[in-house]
């Protein structure tokens, strides 16, 4: 039997946005709105029944869930009511047919609501601040090109830090880099490791959007090198009025990406079997970093 | 016994002042008007704005001078407060520091531009001659999240460096060649 109710589009709506310097806390409020939401899905048949819904855009009727979920049509009949209540679906009549459509705002608050509980959404730092005494940045200059691509080799060798198998020609590198944000790191007069940026796109509209590059040499891993060398870098970047940096890193290399979120970068997502690397489709970690002070 | 710090090169900074007022005329002079309203590359301003931004570096460093003489007579808590709270106002800092620029452009024309890095530099040329040497050792805690050349720490005579490095870090950024 079908259900014989017509629900409008009941609103999933998120809480307000926070600017990231607002937020210290989940509000109460919100945090009873999110209750409410992951409570409805505390139980795994309604999890399937939503998962169903949602990956059917054009909806779906109570009878080909039932039958898809193997249950009978009351007990879907009842679910659906319960997720139709929250708002995670809406429920029309067509014809003799009841067809349950996933809400298309539920596709971005429940995400975020997680977001939200997980702490991606409160305050993110400027930059690291406890720095090695004995690095030091500095620009990079027209005789470090020769060291710069030595340590753009010993990344490469690692297979964790690049697509890229051979290291760039220097006249490639030149034209790719933004001018002023190259720099290098010393220590004891010895470069051991760079950070560059490069455009994302020749488009005027994305001139303030740059994806980063970090490399230390071989030996000089863990030493801070790359913590000194980004916090320059985004420092560089905010002064210069760039309002978003990105990169993408691989998920084996957990100390990049616990590096740049210590800079204020922040997890976006994974990219499935981006790209090949050795005949292997592999997976990259994909984070940006908005400036907090452009636009 | 301790032996006296060799005395700070006086000559060298003058040196990097003069020629840094020299390259922003001949920049500033060289460049076309299709020039200055181009964009610069890996910033936000145009070549004009980018030009002013960098004369403004060295209006900067006259308040600076300032403040490290009045930081580092007070107690150093008090200094390093006070950079802990010029840090925390670094998004505030850097939106001044972004629309000033913009804003300035539009009322400084190159001829301007020009008289002024003349004057904020010879302004900056007669302070130094005029500073003790016991002055240019002075020092207080920086804000170092407003610019990537600023320190924890910096002296006078670091103070007085600190433009050029500027001034060449932006230079590298105009694309009025």
């Amino acid at each position: 039997m079908d259900i014989d109710i017509v629900v409008g589009m009941t609103s999933l709506d998120m809480p307000t946005v926070r600017t990231p310097g607002e937020v210290d806390a989940l509000a109460p409020e919100d945090a009873a709105t999110y209750a409410g939401w992951f409570a409805c899905l505390a139980d795994p048949t309604r999890v399937r029944l939503l998962h169903q819904v949602a990956s059917r855009p054009a909806g779906i009727t109570v009878g080909e869930l039932a039958e898809a979920l193997g249950i009978g049509q009351p007990t879907v009949s009842h679910h659906v009511r319960k997720l139709a209540d929250v708002g995670f679906v809406s429920v029309h009549k067509r014809s003799t047919s009841t067809v349950v459509m996933v809400n298309p705002a539920c596709c971005t608050g429940l995400p975020h609501a997680a977001d939200a509980v997980m702490g991606v959404l409160t305050p993110r730092p400027c930059c690291p601040d406890d720095l090695p005494d004995d690095v030091t940045v500095r620009p990079m200059a027209e005789q470090d090109w020769d060291a710069v691509r030595r340590i753009y080799g010993e990344g490469i060798a690692t297979r964790t830090a690049t697509f890229t198998t051979e290291v760039p020609l220097q006249t490639a590198l030149d034209a790719q880099w933004l001018p002023g944000h190259r720099w290098v790191a010393e220590i004891d007069d010895i470069v051991v490791g760079w950070a560059a940026l490069s455009p994302t796109s020749g488009r005027d509209c994305y001139a303030g959007v740059a994806e980063n590059s970090v490399y230390v040499a071989d030996g000089m891993r863990g030493r801070g090198v790359g913590k000194a060398l980004l916090r320059t870098q985004v420092i560089a970047a905010d002064e210069a009025g760039l309002w978003t940096l990105q990169t993408s890193i691989f998920p084996e290399n957990r100390a990049s990406i616990a590096l740049h979120h210590s800079a204020g970068f922040r997890t976006l997502g994974v990219r499935e079997r981006i790209a090949q690397l050795d005949g292997i489709w592999r997976d990259t970690v994909f984070l940006e970093r908005r400036s907090p002070v452009a636009g | 016994m301790m032996s006296e710090p060799p005395p700070v090169d006086r000559a060298a900074i003058a040196a990097d002042l003069e020629r840094a007022r020299v390259a922003l005329h001949e920049l500033v002079d060289g460049a076309s008007t299709e020039q200055l309203a181009r964009r610069s590359s890996g910033t936000r301003w145009t070549n004009e704005q980018l030009l002013f931004h960098m004369v403004f570096g060295y209006m900067v460093v006259r308040r600076l001078l300032i403040m490290v003489r009045v930081f580092s007579r007070l107690p150093d808590p008090v200094g390093r407060g006070f950079a802990r709270a010029l840090n925390a106002a670094t998004p505030v800092f850097h939106q001044i520091n972004y629309f000033g620029s913009c804003a300035a452009a539009t009322v400084f024309n190159q001829r301007r531009m020009g008289r002024q890095c003349d004057r904020v530099i010879a302004k900056l040329q007669r302070s130094l001659t005029r500073e003790s040497e016991t002055n240019l050792r002075l020092s207080m805690a920086f804000p170092v999240r407003w610019d990537p050349f600023f320190t924890e720490t910096m002296t006078l005579e670091q103070v007085y460096r600190y433009p050029g490095k500027h001034f060449d870090f932006h230079r590298a950024q105009l694309t009025v060649g």
